[in-house]
């Protein structure tokens, strides 16, 4: 599965859970969030939300700003 | 007490995030400001340094009103997205409303800055608009139905303090909604002044957190506030051109 996170394609085994997706790229899910394809994704649904090929994620935090 | 939408504020100091040099000083910082409001950014996640400090990280925003910024933005979509990704995140109490028209000076573009707050009061959020020196600018977007406007000290990040106090003064005197001084404050003068002049609250950043000790500035930021408050309240006298003496000029006889 290949798709493309923060502009950049990146290429799995297989489709992910975000969940599954955070964890391969070693990523702290109480401090992201995610956009899919346009759409914010809740974090209660990291679980059961799929990635498949050539889809969109934007992966976004909060940083210091003023 | 200060109000802005349904949030009340004893503290009338507003804490940007940014440019901290370690989590520790930016959390004694904080603590040493008493602010209740703390500002902060969206950003893209660095994928590949996760070890990139992100001082706000280990922050627990429910013990602040959180208030992002749009910073970055330069478009009335890009702002509205902002606020959204912010208040999907449940950390959007209110939103800085921040539309860069220019680069180099990063002054705001006051239509799309319009058009965003809009949008936005009519998704129901509690809007403070970052705005010019630009008293009719600021009269229409309390028409419109902004909870506070913020009118900048001087360009972001240059600690040139009140560029234009009688712009200011304009504002300020014919605001019916809190009057929040944003960006280009140096040093606690420059906030004094600005609550001399008689606005709500100030929102800083680079002041402190760029000083040699941000904990201290923190500290003398927030006296400088006060002080400025207090005096705004009990009234200052009037500047003359002539010397005033303040001993009696009666009972000089016996010299």
């Amino acid at each position: 599965m290949q798709c493309i996170i923060n502009d950049e394609t990146f290429t799995f085994e297989e489709d992910l859970t975000v969940s599954q997706l955070l964890a391969h790229m070693d990523i702290d899910a109480d401090r992201v969030v995610v956009e899919h394809n346009g759409e914010l994704i809740k974090k209660e649904s990291f679980d059961s939300h799929i990635v498949k090929s050539d889809d969109r994620l934007e992966l976004l935090e909060f940083v210091g700003g003023g | 007490m200060l109000k802005i939408g349904e949030f009340e504020f004893n503290s009338r100091l507003f804490l940007g995030t940014g440019k901290f040099s370690d989590e520790e000083t930016q959390t004694k910082a904080i603590g040493a400001s008493e602010t209740e409001v703390l500002t902060f950014a969206v950003r893209r996640m660095n994928l590949y340094d996760k070890d990139l400090p992100n001082p706000l990280a280990n922050i627990d925003l429910r013990n602040y009103v959180t208030f992002p910024n749009t910073a970055g933005a330069k478009t009335v979509e890009e702002t509205v997205r902002i606020a959204e990704i912010a208040d999907h995140a449940g950390v959007c109490d209110m939103i800085k409303v921040e539309v860069i028209g220019d680069d180099k000076t990063l002054l705001p573009d006051p239509i799309a800055t319009y058009e965003a707050c809009e949008i936005l009061l009519e998704k129901g959020y509690t809007v403070c608009p970052y705005i010019s020196n630009d008293v009719v600018l600021a009269r229409r977007l309390e028409a419109l139905g902004v909870h506070a406007v913020m009118p900048l000290a001087s360009p972001i990040g240059t600690g040139r303090g009140i560029n234009n106090p009688l712009n200011l003064r304009y504002i300020i005197e014919q605001a019916n909604i809190p009057v929040i001084v944003d960006a280009g404050i140096g040093s606690p003068k420059d906030a004094c002044y600005a609550m001399e002049l008689g606005a709500d609250a100030i929102l800083l950043n680079t002041a402190i957190s760029g000083a040699k000790d941000p904990v201290k500035m923190a500290e003398a930021m927030k006296l400088g506030i006060e002080a400025g408050m207090l005096s705004h309240e009990a009234g200052r006298i009037p500047v003359r051109y002539t010397a005033q003496a303040s001993s009696p000029a009666e009972g000089l006889g016996f010299l």
